[in-house]
């Protein structure tokens, strides 16, 4: 796994290929993970994958974004980057996200020229050679 | 026979017994005034016996009561030979005093040699004659002068013999009208005004039968009526039987009883009508003063219809109805009739709710005014429960509301993004034969006005849930930040803003100010979009009227035909189409909710080519 590894966390086929659309028009060099469930992504973590980014959905059925944040432990959750892409706008959940520690929440942009800039600018802040990241646990 | 004859024939003894047995006192004396002669009824007159009385001057009978001018007139007569004739006032022998009748006879002889005396007491005939002056002196003026109307008439006439004025003031007639003149049953005036009553108390009278105090009424001369009581006896005056009447006026009196007994039956009727049910009461005490009973001493029906209290409860004790009844409600009761302080309270008793007021009506006696209240709070309750399952039915809407415009947004989401995505895919030649492209637009389009419309229903949606802030704003202000946000579009219209706020009106207001700025922004946004002018002029102003302030933004746009002027605040109202002016139509609604809010009006004034005016007040909050 490279360093420009993404781990797209999300349920939704549609919204899957949005962010591989994205990406591949953001011409970024990165490894795209799909998985399509909070039970895959606890898995995914405990085989001591370290994914650098991870974009977690909220609205999953069975295990909701909400409780895979539960799920992690703090040190988990502080030393990854885990932004939040969501169609909520509800500030309990901006709240809760935040307060668990993760680096940013998102609203899902409604066009695509937005979903791109948002894409772009995740890579560009988040994949950049002056950035430091501590070690995953 | 001469009577020098019979005298000397009867002289000696039978004349000395004559003289014995008449009834009148005599005695003789000398001209020197010595009693030479008594006889018996002197002794008895006097006191003095014979013995006793000879040889005496008359002066021991002088009382104290005449003066010396009496006694010198009457030597003067008697020296003069003339027979002297009076009563006065002597004394007995026993001091006490006496009338005597008094004749002196002078005996002459050519000169004067004796003095002949018959005496007679009168004191019993003048104390009659002085009763009966005195009792008819007491008559005349307790006639004349009584307050009481009171007349004498002729029983077999009708002929008025005697009246005083007020009678005659009675009968609204002046005195000298009524006396002497027949009145009633057979005269001209006719003051009586049942004449049949009259006779029937005229009858029993001559029959001599006493007549009690009897009403009746008098027609006075004007013809108004009075409501009299007769007292009457029947008399002799002036040798004719009469009737002594005394007439009393009680018009007034019987028309304060009636008032009183209308004033009476109307707060019984009351009483008696009132649909709360009201009972009086008084305290039972024991030797320390504490409340241990009340007995009932008045009810009204509705009280006995509330409570199921049998109608026999009156002069019966709580007690004896309510066996077991609270010492508390004895307490309380207690404590009204004793500092007076009413009081009032809600309870439950004989399966009930009651509202009950007491208070003191007397002493020891309190009322207590009992309203059925079971019904009122079985609808309380009803209407709390049914408050309540509204409330949830309107939040549970409320969350529909949103969950749907939120849920209805995603599906949306990805249509817009897949159309952008075909959008961009369809550049090829192939594409640009077939009509594609237009209609990925089309779809494009489509999809945007939705999801603006749905975040519009969702903003809608949300500020109808909002508490609004009742913070001090200034609407100054509002304006300012609401045209920062609309800069782009401002010069994009070249549009010229003008803002007039008098001093007046820079007032600072209570209200939501993200809410209010939100008005003005969707208000100047419309003004700038309803118009087709190079460079349209927008004007933000604010006038005082009749204590409030109306806040105006006016434009020269386009217009809205008068009768839309109030639809166009309906939520989705529009009034044109997307080509010409997109939106959702939900701007004003939510700017009517806003305000609505802040208990406010919001109203539209237009000319259609001309420009519209959208004018609204902002109710101020009283905390």
């Amino acid at each position: 796994m490279t360093d420009n590894t993404i781990v797209l966390v999300d349920d939704d086929k549609a919204d899957q290929e949005i962010i591989r659309q994205a990406l591949k028009q953001s011409k970024i060099e990165s490894e795209l993970v799909i998985l399509d469930s909070g039970e895959k992504f606890l898995e995914f973590i405990e085989n001591k994958n370290s994914p650098n980014l991870i974009l977690l959905d909220l609205n999953m059925p069975k295990i909701s974004g909400r409780e895979v944040l539960l799920k992690l432990t703090d040190q988990q959750i502080k030393d990854r980057i885990i932004i939040i892409l969501t169609t909520s706008d509800n500030e309990n959940d901006i709240k809760f996200c935040y307060d668990v520690g993760v680096k940013s929440f998102i609203t899902k942009p409604l066009d695509l020229v937005s979903y791109n800039l948002m894409v772009e600018n995740i890579s560009n802040y988040w994949f950049n050679d002056m950035l430091k990241l501590p070690t995953c646990v | 026979m001469p009577i020098s004859k019979f005298t000397e024939q009867f002289s000696g003894e039978i004349l000395n017994l004559l003289l014995e047995s008449v009834a009148n006192g005599v005695f003789i004396t000398d001209i020197d005034s010595n009693i030479l002669w008594v006889n018996k009824a002197f002794t008895e007159i006097t006191g003095y016996s014979f013995k006793e009385a000879v040889g005496k001057n008359p002066r021991i009978l002088k009382s104290e009561f005449h003066d010396e001018e009496f006694y010198k007139e009457m030597w003067e007569t008697i020296t003069s030979g003339e027979v002297w004739h009076k009563d006065f006032i002597n004394k007995r022998k026993n001091n006490t005093h006496y009338f005597q009748e008094t004749t002196i006879t002078p005996v002459k002889n050519g000169k004067i040699t004796h003095y002949i005396a018959i005496i007679q007491d009168v004191t019993a005939k003048k104390h009659a004659e002085k009763e009966l002056r005195n009792s008819e002196e007491l008559f005349r003026t307790l006639f004349y002068s009584s307050p009481l109307p009171t007349n004498i008439i002729n029983i077999q006439n009708h002929t008025v013999m005697k009246a005083n004025d007020e009678w005659a003031d009675l009968l609204g007639y002046d005195i000298y009208d009524l006396v002497g003149r027949r009145l009633n049953v057979e005269g001209e005036i006719k003051p009586w005004k049942d004449q049949e009553q009259l006779k029937e108390i005229l009858t029993r009278l001559k029959r001599g039968e006493e007549v009690p105090i009897t009403e009746f009424q008098i027609v006075r001369k004007d013809g108004t009526v009075r409501d009299c009581l007769f007292i009457g006896r029947l008399i002799e005056y002036e040798s004719e039987i009469c009737v002594l009447s005394i007439n009393v006026d009680v018009t007034k009196q019987r028309q304060i009883k009636h008032q009183l007994l209308e004033s009476e039956s109307k707060y019984r009727y009351l009483f008696d009508q009132m649909l709360d049910g009201v009972a009086i009461h008084e305290v039972i005490r024991d030797e320390n003063g504490k409340v241990i009973d009340y007995k009932y001493l008045d009810t009204n029906s509705a009280f006995l219809k509330s409570t199921g209290f049998p109608k026999d409860i009156i002069g019966k004790t709580v007690k004896e109805v309510h066996p077991d009844v609270e010492q508390h409600w004895l307490d309380i009761f207690g404590q009204v009739t004793n500092d007076g302080e009413p009081v009032r309270y809600e309870n439950t008793s004989l399966g009930k709710h009651w509202d009950v007021v007491g208070y003191k009506v007397g002493k020891d006696q309190f009322a207590c005014i009992a309203r059925d209240i079971t019904e009122k709070i079985k609808n309380e309750k009803k209407l709390k429960e049914l408050t309540r399952t509204l409330q949830e039915a309107y939040n549970d809407l409320e969350d529909f509301t949103y969950i749907a415009s939120h849920d209805l947004k995603e599906p949306l989401r990805k249509i817009k993004i897949f159309s952008d995505l075909l959008a961009n895919n369809t550049n090829c030649e192939q594409c640009k034969k077939c009509n594609s492209k237009k209609h990925i637009k089309y779809l494009n389009e489509a999809s945007s006005r939705m999801i603006n419309l749905i975040n519009d229903l969702l903003e809608f949606s949300r500020t109808s849930r909002k508490e609004i802030l009742k913070e001090e704003i200034s609407i100054q202000e509002c304006v300012s930040e609401a045209l920062k946000t609309l800069d782009q579009k401002v010069n994009a219209k070249n549009a010229k803003i003008k803002i007039c706020f008098p001093k007046k009106c820079k007032k600072k207001m209570h209200g939501d100010k993200t809410l209010i700025t939100h008005v003005f922004q969707n208000l100047i946004s419309n003004a700038l979009k309803f118009s087709n002018k190079k460079q349209p002029k927008i004007e933000i102003s604010c006038e005082q009227k009749n204590n409030e302030y109306i806040f105006v933004v006016k434009d020269d746009g386009i217009g809205i035909e008068e009768e839309y002027l109030n639809k166009i605040f309906d939520p989705l109202k529009r009034l044109h189409n997307q080509d010409e002016y997109p939106g959702s139509g939900i701007g004003l609604s939510i700017c009517k909710k806003i305000i609505e809010k802040h208990r406010g009006r919001i109203w539209a004034e237009s000319i259609v080519g001309e420009g519209s005016s959208f004018k609204f007040t902002i109710g101020e909050y009283t905390k």
